[in-house]
């Protein structure tokens, strides 16, 4: 049997509960995620995309081990992490590290960045002596391009150095998978593409794979190789990014891959109706989808899987 | 219209003054758009701040700022405020912090109708209604009584849109509109402003990073770096003969269709008080020469489209 793949998540399902609309009834639910699927290979670097309130996010802190689900499983490695023990929990967090999109509210300001950089290993791997640790954290500044930057306190850097250092943090461990929801959104263009080089060197030379959530296809396009696009917490469509973007199978990643603005070409006028509410049984697209058929009210597609390419629609194409 | 010449601000930091613009000129016609383009720092919020009015307290400014005839750098703040929100009106980037949570987005829509126009509680709040339809927030969808937190970051940004409007400005400008919002809802938003303009005759002056969007939006663009202006022209002819170095490292480093890492610019966008002597561009270029850091070049062009580099990827 060939080894597990490096994360596997299956059939997720996250609800909150809402508010009680009076002191006596039952909290209603608000479904996030219906069932997700996604696999994560090593050295894979995979995007979600998807818009606000599609549950990006929701599955990052799911994958993370932050939030249990109602339902599901998240394997890393083939281990559950939701049937770990907080111990075995502890010690596979070293495996999965997560940057997040605000440079400036993801470091501790009173804090040198040497420490900030080093707080990982104390935590996850308390046995480490202090030389050793030392070390790695001068290793993993000098990877990210920051020599030197252990006595400097965050507010000396840049919004570009920053994200370096929050990289730097994720690494030490040197864990196997991160998770970055939104890492260079925050950040100019000539920046984003200073960190962008970052993480496709660091993917090749440490073998990493990156679990990248953006709702900017351009990043997601430049980065990935995989792509998972999201709808209301469904997979709507999955496959190799270039494939994807270049003949989107599903009407809603053609809207997305539609809508982004591009030098020299004239922005096709807006065909999706804003926000509406999704139909009890049907295909959740369907009230924004141009091609809705009666049969997309009635039945929800299921992903299809063919040729690496994956897609919910009735009608794909 | 607007017409902006040989604008220079200058800030306190630090004990002196820091020069933040050099020499920005700029001219908006009715109905005409024209977007500001270039990192942090560049000076493009500055230059709307400048046009508004709302520079920070011990700004030093010089350079001409006219509006319709009138001098707006001579203008004290009662004139000022009669303009603002009246005739200029300014939408930013996040939607949240331009709202207030404790009203209805109705009757913030009605207060610079109340204000400006003096109408009465009851014509200002039809008008409003009016208003959030336009920008698509009509009943049974949104309704004027609801609170900001109730409607999502697209809907937040199109009631802020309906205040700008709500007195039917001359001069719209938009500082990073779309930022914030999905690409979904960015081109809604886009495609609003834009109609607005075109249908009102009222003239944009947009403000962005995203090339992108400047060139699916803008008649005429500027290219700003580090304080002033390097590059100009219709935004099609823009980009078609891209001059200026840092126009092109600009495209180069956003991501594009091909797919494939964008080239980062190599260096940081030079910080107010140590920009250096020549070209501020000079120290990240790989074209430039030792005449490059004597003296800040000119804007030179024999039309509408101009280019500050003594080194340019093409003659415009």
């Amino acid at each position: 049997m060939s080894d597990p793949p490096l994360l596997e998540v299956g059939g997720l399902v996250r609800e909150y509960a809402l508010p009680r609309p009076h002191p006596f009834a039952a909290a209603p639910r608000l479904r996030v995620l219906h069932g997700i699927d996604l696999k994560v290979e090593a050295g894979e670097g995979v995007g979600i995309v998807g818009e606000s309130g599609s549950g990006k996010s929701t599955l990052a802190r799911a994958v993370l081990a932050l939030e249990p689900p109602q339902a599901g499983s998240v394997r890393l490695r083939g281990m559950d992490l939701f049937a770990l023990s907080r111990r075995e929990l502890r010690a596979a967090r070293r495996h999965v590290q997560a940057v997040f999109q605000d440079p400036y509210g993801s470091l501790d300001p009173r804090q040198r960045v040497g420490r900030i950089v080093a707080e990982p290993i104390a935590a996850l791997e308390p046995g480490t002596g202090r030389a050793e640790r030392r070390r790695r954290v001068a290793d993993m500044l000098r990877d990210v391009g920051l020599p030197q930057a252990e006595g400097k306190y965050p507010h000396e850097f840049s919004g570009g150095q920053r994200q370096r250092i929050a990289i730097a943090r994720a690494l030490v461990t040197r864990p196997a998978l991160v998770v970055a929801d939104e890492p260079v959104s925050a950040l100019d263009v000539s920046v984003q593409a200073q960190v962008l080089t970052l993480m496709a060197d660091l993917q090749a030379r440490l073998g990493l794979a990156w679990l990248f959530i953006s709702h900017d296809l351009g990043v997601v396009r430049s980065i990935t190789a995989r792509v998972v696009v999201l709808y209301r917490g469904r997979v709507v469509e999955e496959g190799p990014t270039r494939a994807v973007f270049a003949a989107p199978a599903h009407p809603y990643t053609r809207a997305l891959v539609a809508a982004v603005p591009r030098v020299g070409r004239v922005r096709a006028p807006t065909s999706l109706p804003a926000e509406a509410a999704p139909p009890g049984a049907g295909c959740p697209y369907s009230v924004r989808c141009p091609r809705a058929a009666p049969r997309c009210r009635a039945e929800a597609p299921v992903l299809t899987r063919a040729n690496g390419r994956g897609v919910a629609c009735h009608f794909p194409g | 219209m607007l017409d902006v010449g040989s604008l220079t601000v200058a800030l306190p930091m630090g004990g002196r003054l820091v020069p933040v613009l050099s020499g920005v000129s700029l001219a908006l016609a009715r109905g005409e758009s024209v977007g500001l383009v270039g990192e942090s720092g560049s000076g493009k919020s500055m230059t709307a701040l400048a046009i508004m009015g709302l520079l920070p307290p011990g700004a030093r400014v010089a350079g001409r700022i006219m509006f319709d005839g009138a001098d707006l750098l001579a203008a004290d703040e009662a004139q000022m405020c009669a303009l603002r929100g009246r005739r200029i009106a300014m939408v930013f980037q996040e939607p949240m912090t331009a709202l207030n949570p404790l009203q209805t987005i109705g009757a913030q829509v009605a207060e610079p109708l109340r204000v400006h126009e003096r109408m009465s509680r009851r014509s200002a709040a039809a008008r409003a209604g009016e208003l959030l339809a336009r920008v698509g927030l009509a009943p049974p969808r949104a309704t004027p009584d609801l609170y900001p937190h109730q409607l999502s970051g697209g809907q937040r940004q199109r009631v802020v849109i309906a205040m700008a409007l709500a007195c039917g400005p001359d001069l719209l400008i938009a500082d990073e509109p779309t930022t914030a919002l999905d690409v979904t809802v960015q081109a809604q938003v886009l495609d609003l402003i834009a109609g607005l303009a075109a249908d009102s005759g009222m003239a944009l002056l947009l403000i962005t990073h995203d090339l992108g969007v400047v060139s699916q939006t803008v008649d005429r663009m500027l290219v700003m770096y580090a304080g002033r202006v390097v590059e100009q022209g219709p935004t099609a002819e823009v980009f078609a003969h891209m001059a200026h170095p840092y126009t092109r490292a600009l495209l180069a480093a956003s991501p594009n269709e091909a797919g494939g890492l964008p080239a980062p610019i190599s260096g940081q966008v030079p910080d107010p008080a140590h920009r250096p002597l020549g070209c501020a561009f000079a120290p990240r270029c790989a074209r430039a020469e030792r005449d490059c850091t004597r003296a800040p070049p000119s804007l030179v062009g024999g039309g509408a489209h101009r280019v500050a580099c003594l080194h340019p990827h093409v003659a415009p």
